[in-house]
């Protein structure tokens, strides 16, 4: 009994473990913002400068243009 | 115990006394644990009543220890493990009439006789106040099986449990649904899975039901007020869910299925693996599903109402003599689109309704995690048992909104329940339980989210209950009071707000009979049930995306009270029965949402508002009839009606409907067996009762149909193929949230399911 309930515990504790980690691969998007009525496109985007990019805006020319990085 | 509940009212010493006394029971219970005794042996043979021939692989059940086991050829079974000094064994067989008796560990020697019957094989309820077979309880509670359930293919388990009579669904799309009882929905419909109660910010009409329908065996739904033994909140009703039982005795099971659909492309894989020796069992679960955008009766597609789910379910049981425990934990995350999701003042269709279908995650979207972890122990005592149940469980709501990477609202839901009860019998006839049940929850906001919709909060519910039990001849009395009381708690001000600290309480009740005479069952309940303002109706201020709206809550709200007559009828002829269920609700002080005339960046504002009393009554009726000169057909028909009365109409009342089947039995065909056609009509009625801004629903129709086959040499692989919505109907249901929209529900639906079950 005590090697079957090794083994079980065992199987359950990695299903938990696999269960609660995941794998997650990096996110890619096209970004834009927009300008004039027009859509300027500063190309993809991954992972913290994604993130970045969605959380500070794009800088230029003393103003800060809200990035767009989903589609529509 | 009782005076330091009615004298220290502190908040914080609740919450250090629970951790204190979480950590104490625990420690108790693992010292209980720990005694063991050598296994005791039932040996049995099941017979038929009228010629005493013998009854092949009926089915064996112990209650106390869930366990099962199942008769050879000769009708005999043996059972090895550590019996409880008293329990009941209950013996099931296709054309009998289920069987309970009352056993004690010193016999090891039994013969049990059914008598035949036409009946389907009646099951133990366990959500009720006694776990017992349905026809003794005092309490109208509904039970099927998943598999009952799937025999027309489901595409989630929200589908499935709304073919059950008074059970409806409100879904956004595919991917997001819950569960509504006799037109009552989210906070006061309580969701339990094997005693654990599900917390998933169920407040919120787009937020899902939490659950999937990995190993779930059977679903139970109490209808109407239930917080004898539920609690707060359990006004509408409680969803009890049940998980698939462990492997039979010494035997292992393993299971694989896939699950394929037309409409949205969509696949459902789960496999399963079951083994149990004489005392220890494990099961082990797991499943992937993805679905693609849903196709709509004109072949376009309703956008973004793709979703992906996957789960993985484990439990752990341990048999002793002195009780036995069991250890389960589950996950699930799913994360689905939010279909018509706009900030345009005029809704251009072709938002709605795109030409190309897709799965691929896209703005704006909703993921949902949830773990359920319990550990369950029953002690088993001479005249008695005692139960202790403590559970934790997570929620992590998140929606993505305008950013891939910043979510507009993400909130972390943490409760750890716990559940004491003592049940005990005086004599043959008298019996009671008391019991002992609360749980810490506590609401977070993760800073990262651009919105706050709620504030960062706690809440605490603490509740005591007596329930007595009487059998007088044909006649099961029962009668139970209970108090509980709810304090919630916000750390600090919340967008113009103070900091918010207020009790609540409840003192209800519940008393019913039930009688069985010869072929009839006559059940009457009086039941009540108090559900106090959640956080959300209190203090809601901003934007909730999935709903389409702003929504602004209501400091003034009180608890809601609600009392309900339940009757039942029931004839259980061998080829005709027949239940008829009329209830009648009054509810008290009845919490809404509404709309004012005001918009904020384009969306609506909604407020939580009260009724000073609301009506609700209606009847559940259905029958199921087995034509003695065509044993091959069964015809299954439920009509649901609910009607709502009150100074202004309630919305979202759902459709009055009448939901029909045919069910064939089909002879062996070469290799094919255990055939079964369904064929199912339901009709739902216009619903014209209807609030202001709510627009009225036609009547829709729709016909599905499906095939169950099993074949190979063990009869191991199941086949399951069918069609819903044969007609390609379309219609938009009344609590469908994508109606004001004119979003319709999916068109035709082809699906195939083949299952493979291996046992040694």
């Amino acid at each position: 009994m005590k090697k079957q309930m090794k083994k079980i515990s065992f199987a359950a504790t990695a299903v938990l473990f696999l269960a609660v980690t995941s794998c997650k691969k990096e996110e890619c998007h096209d970004c834009h913002y927009d300008f004039n009525e027009a859509e300027i496109e500063l190309g993809e985007r991954c992972g913290d400068a994604l993130e970045t990019l969605e959380a500070d805006g794009y800088p230029l020319d003393g103003e800060v243009y809200v990035v767009h990085c989903h589609e529509d | 115990m009782i005076s330091v509940f009615i004298g220290f009212r502190s908040f914080k010493f609740w919450v250090y006394f629970i951790q204190i006394s979480m950590k104490f029971i625990l420690i108790v219970a693992f010292a209980l644990s720990a005694l063991s005794l050598n296994s005791q042996t039932l040996n049995g043979q099941i017979l038929d009543s009228l010629d005493q021939s013998v009854i092949p692989f009926s089915k064996i059940y112990i209650l106390e220890l869930d366990l099962h086991t199942q008769a050879d050829e000769n009708g005999e079974f043996t059972i090895s493990t550590k019996l409880p000094i008293n329990y009941q064994l209950i013996v099931s067989a296709p054309s009998y009439e289920s069987f309970k008796l009352k056993m004690t560990n010193s016999e090891n020697q039994i013969k049990v006789y059914l008598t035949q019957s036409h009946h389907e094989i009646e099951e133990v309820t366990i959500s009720g106040p006694k776990g017992t077979l349905q026809r003794y309880n005092a309490v109208h509670i509904e039970r099927m099986s998943l598999k009952d359930l799937s025999q027309i293919a489901s595409t989630t388990l929200g589908e499935a449990i709304a073919k059950m009579p008074g059970v409806y669904n409100t879904s956004t799309g595919l991917g997001i649904s819950k569960p509504v009882i006799r037109g009552m929905q989210g906070i006061r419909v309580v969701s339990m899975l094997n005693g654990l109660r599900i917390e998933n910010q169920q407040w919120a009409g787009d937020h899902g039901a939490g659950i999937t329908s990995l190993g779930i065996g059977s679903v139970e739904v109490i209808k109407g007020p239930a917080s004898l033994l539920y609690g707060a909140d359990a006004l509408g009703g409680v969803i009890y869910y049940v998980d698939e039982s462990y492997a039979a005795q010494n035997k292992t099971e393993f299971g694989f299925n896939t699950q394929n659909e037309s409409n949205t492309l969509g696949t459902t894989n789960q496999f399963s693996f079951k083994k149990s020796g004489d005392n220890i069992r494990f099961n082990l679960a797991g499943s992937l599903s993805d679905h693609a955008d849903y196709r709509l009766p004109d072949n376009r597609f309703a956008a973004n109402s793709r979703f992906r789910e996957h789960a993985v379910k484990s439990s752990f049981g341990w048999n002793r003599s002195k009780g036995v425990l069991n250890i389960r934990y589950t996950y699930n995350a799913t994360n689905v689109g939010i279909p018509g999701h706009t900030h345009d003042a005029v809704i251009a269709e072709d938002k709605l309704k795109v030409n190309n279908q897709s799965r691929e995650q896209r703005l704006p979207y909703q993921d949902f995690r949830n773990h359920y972890l319990s550990f369950d122990n029953k002690w088993f005592l001479k005249k008695g048992e005692v139960q202790l149940l403590l559970g934790q469980t997570i929620n992590q709501l998140t929606e993505f909104e305008e950013k891939v990477t910043i979510p507009g609202i993400k909130m972390n839901l943490y409760n750890s329940l716990y559940h004491l009860k003592y049940k005990r019998s005086i004599n043959e006839k008298l019996s009671y339980k008391v019991g002992v049940q609360g749980m810490y929850q506590m609401n977070q906001n993760d800073l990262k989210a651009t919105e706050l919709l709620l504030p960062k909060s706690s809440m605490l519910d603490n509740g005591v209950y007596l329930i007595g039990f009487y059998n007088h001849k044909t006649w099961d009395l029962q009668a139970g009071l209970r108090y509980d009381q709810r304090m919630i708690h916000t750390d600090k001000e919340f967008k113009g707000n103070a900091i918010y600290n207020e009790t609540f309480e409840g003192l209800n009740f519940s008393a019913g009979a039930v009688r069985n005479k010869d072929k009839y069952t006559f059940r009457v309940n009086v039941s009540s049930g108090y559900r106090a303002p959640h956080i959300s109706e209190l203090l809601a201020n901003g934007f909730h995306h999935g709903t389409l709206r702003y929504e602004i809550g209501n400091l003034n709200l009180k608890s809601e009270n609600a009392t309900q007559v339940d009757v039942t009828f029931e004839r259980h002829g061998d080829h005709l029965e027949l239940v008829v269920n009329p209830f009648y609700n009054y509810i008290q002080n009845y919490t809404f949402i509404n709309p004012i005339d005001s918009l904020i960046e384009a969306l609506p504002v909604f407020v939580y508002e009260q009724l000073d009393a609301v009506q609700l009554y209606g009847i559940d009726f259905g029958f199921h009839f087995h034509p003695h000169f065509a044993h091959w057909l069964h015809i299954e028909t439920s009509y649901s009606f609910i009607e709502s009365q009150s100074t202004r109409q309630i919305s979202l009342m759902p459709q009055n409907r009448i939901l029909s089947g045919l069910k064939f039995d089909v002879k062996d065909v070469l290799f094919f067996k255990s055939n079964k056609i369904s064929i199912d009509y339901n009709y739902f009625f216009k619903q014209d009762k209807v609030s202001e801004l709510e627009s009225e629903s036609p009547f829709y129709q729709l016909v599905n149909i499906g095939i169950n086959t099993t074949c190979g040499k063990k009869e191991n692989f199941d086949l399951n193929i069918g069609c819903k919505n044969v007609l390609n109907t379309t219609f938009i249901d009344h609590l469908s949230r994508l109606k004001n929209l004119g979003l319709e529900s999916p068109g035709r639906n082809f699906y195939l399911k083949l299952s493979y079950n291996f046992s040694k």
